[in-house]
């Protein structure tokens, strides 16, 4: 019989515009997630997620994240496994742990020494003239021989 | 808040930005804090908090759920649910403990889960059992 507002302030807090807000988060021991994702900004993956994702922004994988999906997204930072087509309008980083099997539709690929990518890269602006952006496949740390 | 896992939370996945849609099937052991459209069905092991700015349209599955935002769907919960000031739940809810704050919307069934479990249950089958926080 409590008189109980839980959650005192009602004040509708709208966000700004440039403001990164958290929208969904998981926390835990494990999590397998498979469905359909359309994304305005970032995510970033620690778990087991499949299906189909749209990113506006930047998809992150992380060293426990193992993704399954055809991916769209602007850049795409990949620690740890992903397997699927990836269309990036921007950059793609595979890095020293990430492990990619599939297509990657790109301009701009980097893959660190140690990275895996088996599958096939194309270029998205085939032909648009300008400045071809580079399709490069930079190993880091080249000089610091074989370890 | 209550917390059953051993260890430190781990946060396995995190959506920053404006907007955010999601369908599909999600299996969490631990807790889900969801602020944007989310669709489908859940199972989570243990919290689900749906905030201000959260829309679930799903089956959920879970232990506690506390509903800041919008839900519809059926949900069995096994611990507490709570809805509170701006939550609105059109739906059923499984479970044996709601709470609703005043001015918290409800439209649906709430069906006892333990019916005859004798957690602190004596032998009322009927819904006396939820407090409603007026």
């Amino acid at each position: 019989m409590a008189f109980e507002i839980l959650d005192g302030s009602t004040t509708p807090m709208k966000p700004p515009a440039s403001s990164t807000t958290q929208l969904l988060s998981v926390l835990g021991g494990s999590a397998k997630i498979e469905g359909k994702f359309e994304i305005s900004d970032s995510i970033q993956i620690e778990c087991e997620v499949g299906g189909e994702m749209s990113v506006g922004g930047k998809l992150v994988i992380g060293q426990s994240g193992v993704v399954h999906a055809d991916v769209r997204t602007v850049d795409a930072v990949i620690m740890g496994r992903y397997e699927g087509n990836l269309v990036a309008t921007g950059d793609v980083e595979i890095t020293a742990t990430g492990q990619v099997v599939g297509n990657i539709e790109t301009d701009s690929l980097v893959i660190a020494k140690g990275g895996f990518f088996n599958g096939n890269v194309v270029k998205i602006r085939e032909n648009a003239g300008m400045q071809p952006a580079p399709l490069y496949v930079l190993e880091e740390r080249r000089a610091a021989a074989s370890r | 808040m209550r917390s059953q896992s051993s260890g430190t939370p781990v946060t396995l996945l995190t959506v920053t930005g404006q907007t955010a849609k999601m369908h599909g099937k999600f299996e969490i052991a631990d807790s889900l804090h969801v602020e944007c459209e989310v669709g489908g069905e859940l199972i989570v092991g243990g919290q689900l908090v749906i905030g201000e700015r959260g829309e679930v349209n799903a089956t959920v599955r879970t232990v506690d759920a506390i509903i800041h935002g919008t839900y519809e769907g059926d949900m069995v919960a096994s611990g507490t649910v709570e809805i509170t000031v701006t939550g609105r739940v059109t739906g059923n809810i499984e479970t044996d403990s709601l709470v609703i704050a005043k001015g918290g919307f409800f439209n649906g069934n709430v069906v006892k889960k333990t019916r005859a479990a004798a957690t602190h249950v004596v032998e009322s089958t009927t819904s006396d059992r939820f407090a409603v926080a007026l």
